[in-house]
């Protein structure tokens, strides 16, 4: 945890830069959910563009009190990685229920400040199919009508109807107050398994988006050791979801088309 | 009473007390960080982990006639897999390859006591055993039942 040479603190949220961030166009969310789809694919892009981690953010209110040791060297629980043009943020420890809200609040605001043109939230999107071995769909919701129409480059398919629980429909709901843009990636995954298949399709996605090549042949010859990994992180995720009324998505929206 | 005894009784009614206060206090705050990061329970983490058991994650899904129950086992070595079916459970044990967790593991201190999987998991409803097909996706088990004739829909 290298001594920070500035820090800001948003809703209860430290942000402290230790590293050259930069001015990234695009920042790539990993919070725990479905399938840990998000976090999987935020790990394989900064490990693929050996992206060093240049922020920590932190919370003694609302972040259980963990410091993550990689390499010897101690860490932040949530960190953002970064090259300067694309930026990752990846956390080792779900959000509790009441720190969902002034985190959501302060990445958007962070990014806001920072000058990030668009935050790509990655998501699981528990199906059943996932079990018959379909290979997963992947979905989007937009913030804006330019978020929109850089979704659409994706060729994944807009989610059309259906609620949304969690840390990523917070982030969504300020990026439209603040008028941010953000593109949620819904990607088909298994519902109580990590699934890097579908962290896969989310990561050519985000790909496309930055106009870059990110090989996923690595993560899909990982899966398995993949699965064994982040078999707590799954457990710890499932568990803060079913606290957060992850339930509700589950559930058809009053008014149809 | 000794005097001890008394002493131990007069401590254990303060510590009582104490414990009521405290949990008043945090419900009149309707916070408590403890609360909103309940962390896996360590006493049955270390039990776990001095067996050297990992419990493997499942995911149960109602067909409506059938239940469909995917266990999901990395790093087990397949030979080892022992699955057994009841009509309200299913209890299933593997072991795990070295090589496998230190790979996914690497240098996590706990890693080099763990050595299988072991778990019974509780149906959700009564099923027929007989009527068991067990299909595989890579580490995913996928045992398809047929649900116990008084439990269909």
């Amino acid at each position: 945890m290298r001594g920070a040479f500035y820090e800001e603190d948003i809703n209860g949220f430290l942000f402290r830069e230790y590293g050259e961030l930069g001015r990234p166009s695009l920042l790539v969310l990993g919070l725990p959910d479905i399938g840990l789809v998000g976090p999987i694919a935020a790990m394989h892009i900064a490990r693929s563009l050996e992206l060093p981690d240049v922020v920590g953010i932190d919370s003694y209110a609302f972040l259980p009190p963990v410091t993550v040791v990689l390499k010897g060297e101690p860490k932040h629980p949530m960190r953002i990685y970064s090259n300067g043009s694309i930026a990752v943020l990846i956390t080792d420890v779900p959000v509790s229920p009441a720190g969902i809200a002034p985190l959501a609040s302060a990445i958007v605001e962070y990014s806001r400040r920072r000058g990030v043109e668009l935050l790509i939230s990655i998501t699981g999107l528990g199906s059943p199919a996932r079990l018959g071995g379909e290979k997963p769909k992947l979905y989007w919701i937009a913030s804006t009508d330019a978020a929109a129409k850089k979704a659409e480059e994706t060729g994944a398919s807009r989610f059309s109807d259906g609620l949304m629980v969690g840390p990523y429909s917070l982030i969504l709901k300020e990026a439209v107050r603040k008028r941010v843009n953000n593109i949620v990636l819904l990607a088909e995954s298994y519902t109580d398994f990590p699934d890097p298949e579908a962290s896969a399709e989310a990561v050519k996605a985000v790909a496309k988006l930055a106009k870059i090549d990110i090989d996923v042949s690595r993560l899909i010859k990982e899966a398995e050791m993949l699965r064994l990994r982040l078999q707590d992180m799954m457990k710890n995720t499932k568990e803060a979801l079913s606290r957060m009324g992850k339930g509700y998505e589950y559930s058809s929206t009053l008014i149809y088309s | 009473m000794s005097f001890d005894d008394e002493i131990a009784r007069i401590l254990r009614y303060f510590r009582k007390r104490f414990e009521e206060m405290e949990a008043l206090a945090l419900s009149m705050l309707g916070y408590s960080p403890l609360r909103e990061h309940p962390a896996p329970d360590l006493s049955y983490t270390l039990d776990r982990l001095r067996d050297g058991i990992l419990e493997p994650l499942v995911s149960i899904l109602d067909e409506g006639e059938h239940l469909v129950v995917a266990i999901s086992l990395p790093g087990a070595s397949r030979d080892t897999i022992n699955i057994r079916v009841y009509p309200d459970r299913i209890y299933v044990e593997a072991a795990l390859h070295k090589e496998a967790i230190e790979r996914a593991l690497g240098t996590l201190h706990w890693s080099r006591y763990v050595r299988m999987y072991r778990s019974t998991i509780r149906l959700p409803t009564l099923v027929d055993p007989s009527t068991a097909v067990t299909t595989t996706r890579g580490d995913i088990i996928i045992i398809k039942l047929r649900k116990a004739a008084a439990q269909q829909p």
